[in-house]
């Protein structure tokens, strides 16, 4: 094999594995709203978990609120882009979203007044959140 | 005596330093979304990185040169530029990434946004560089650093399903995710095989005035210490995949870290990992600035030493202010240090062959080794390593398109 041959056939491997790469990078409207839901979903374990280490006092309340001001901010960036991915879901997975916001807003509130019992309340309500976000998933990974 | 002593001090150090914002992260990531299917990863990155430090100590040990010197000796003004440019830059990032690091962990521990904390965090890193000597850095900031050794308690009061984590060891292909597997991998090993993990070493061995007596304390505390310290790592995994992933939570910000240990410790867990975070990042900066101080004095054949006063070796004192300086401008910038962390690990992994292919020639010139050079299995490793590093060189662009996110 001369160095040429050898060149081409670097280059050949390297496209292949570029291409087999980029093959999974054109992801239909089900695919993205699945992966636009994983990513709801593990920030709303994130909130969950967070808000139960507060509820335990085994976490500060500054970090849970800086926390759950980034989990809200995350989930309404996740929110909009399901808005506007075209699939029959989307309406409902950004409600569901909003919902999922609505609920992280609240416990923030009731970090800032210290009432770790409310806390451990709507934590609570995030696990039910976190059970129908798992349904959507299911249902748009089916989809594809 | 006096020498077990330094093995047993050199391996307590080399375990202390070895964390760093990189394996933490890339760890917890690995394990978070591929439970143990990427230890391979970590230990593919450590026996590459104990063959990387052992060699670079045993040159310096013997020839009493650092690998800087030896390169530019060696290789001529022009490749030594080279190296010095892409190394310097990536370094850069990587110093960025580990200031964002203790940055993070003061913003966890008082609220106070991690910008805030830039400007101070550099100060003191510039502070101890300045008024510290070698020792205080090394040994120092290495010994604060046992703290991460938490996580491998942590991984041990988990249970982890023990046949489940030696079946990780062995490297297999993703059931899902492919981009976003082969991606984590590549950051593993650019967070492992991290060069200014043996340019420092071989500056410490001159530094610590190492001669041919030491090349079997070198090749002991070279393989003790990063063995312990991809221990610490493959522990950061462990716990991802047995907190994370059961939750269904991907590491995309760092106040997910935190959850690492907070269910296995409690209260306790939170400020170990403010601790671990905040000590090793530390550690990790100063280290890297003197690195690449190091580096520039050496390439350039300026006085350097962290054990001289300042004032007898201006320009290197005028390097690290420099660097740190435009590390922390990074910082400041706003550029969220995850991300930093994330793509600095990535880069390191696709520049690896510009400072690795150099170790094959200079670990078997006789005029730098004399009776210390290579043998038929060290040659073969350099080779192995060699090859992953043009691999990694190749794929890392694309995955970082394809599966950086």
């Amino acid at each position: 094999m001369n160095v040429m041959t050898r060149i081409r056939f670097g280059l050949i491997i390297f496209l292949a594995f570029c291409s087999s790469v980029c093959l999974g990078c054109g992801k239909s409207n089900a695919e993205k709203l699945n992966s636009d839901l994983k990513r709801v979903a593990s920030w709303t374990a994130t909130a969950r978990m967070v808000a139960d280490a507060y509820a335990n006092r085994a976490v500060p309340g500054a970090y849970t609120s800086q926390t759950l001001e980034e989990v809200n901010r995350q989930l309404e960036q996740d929110a909009k882009h399901i808005e506007s991915i075209g699939d029959t879901r989307s309406g409902d997975a950004a409600n569901r979203v909003r919902q999922i916001e609505s609920v992280v807003s609240k416990i923030n509130m009731d970090v800032s007044r210290q009432e770790r019992a409310a806390v451990n309340e709507l934590s609570m309500q995030l696990i039910g959140q976190e059970r129908a976000l798992g349904s959507l998933v299911e249902s748009a990974a089916s989809a594809h | 005596m006096k020498k077990i002593f330094e093995i047993a001090l050199g391996i307590v150090t080399s375990v202390g330093g070895f964390l760093e914002i990189g394996s933490i992260t890339t760890a917890a990531q690995g394990g978070a979304e591929f439970s143990f299917q990427l230890l391979w990863a970590i230990v593919l990155g450590g026996v590459c990185i104990i063959f990387l430090v052992e060699q670079s100590g045993r040159l310096a040990a013997v020839s009493g040169r650092t690998l800087p010197d030896a390169i530019r000796e060696r290789f001529g003004a022009n490749y030594f530029l080279f190296l010095y440019l892409i190394l310097g830059l990536v370094t850069l990032l990587v110093l960025g990434a580990e200031i964002g690091g203790v940055c993070v962990a003061l913003e966890l521990a008082t609220g106070l946004s991690f910008q805030w904390w830039a400007a101070p965090v550099a100060f003191l890193i510039w502070l101890m560089i300045w008024k510290g000597t070698f020792g205080i850095i090394e040994k120092g900031v290495s010994l604060l650093g046992l703290v991460t050794l938490c996580f491998v308690v942590g991984a041990w009061v988990m249970h982890p399903p023990w046949h489940q984590v030696i079946a990780g060891v062995a490297p297999s292909l993703p059931q899902h995710d492919a981009a976003r597997y082969w991606f984590i991998a590549v950051s593993i090993l650019g967070a492992s095989i991290s060069p200014y993990l043996y340019f420092f070493y071989s500056s410490g061995a001159i530094e610590d005035e190492w001669d041919e007596s030491y090349v079997g304390v070198n090749r002991v505390i070279a393989t003790g210490g990063m063995s312990f310290g991809t221990l610490i790592s493959i522990a950061v995994l462990i716990l991802a995949a047995l907190i994370l992933l059961p939750n269904g939570i991907k590491v995309e910000h760092y106040a997910q870290l935190p959850l690492l240990l907070v269910p296995v410790f409690g209260r306790w867990g939170f400020w170990l990992l403010v601790a671990s975070v905040g000590i090793a990042c530390f550690g990790a900066a100063m280290e890297i600035t003197l690195e690449i101080a190091y580096m520039t004095a050496q390439g350039f054949g300026w006085n350097w030493s962290e054990n001289q006063r300042p004032i007898e070796e201006a320009r290197f004192s005028s390097v690290y202010t420099i660097i740190i300086i435009l590390a922390v401008m990074l910082v400041l910038s706003g550029i969220d240090p995850l991300k930093l962390t994330i793509f600095s690990m990535a880069l390191t992994a696709a520049t690896l062959p510009v400072s690795i292919v150099p170790f094959l020639f200079l670990m078997n010139d006789s005029h730098y080794l004399r009776g210390y050079r290579n043998g038929w299995f060290s040659n073969g490793v350099v080779l192995v390593i060699i090859g992953l590093a043009f691999l990694l060189a190749i794929v890392t662009i694309p995955l970082e398109i394809f599966g950086g996110s």
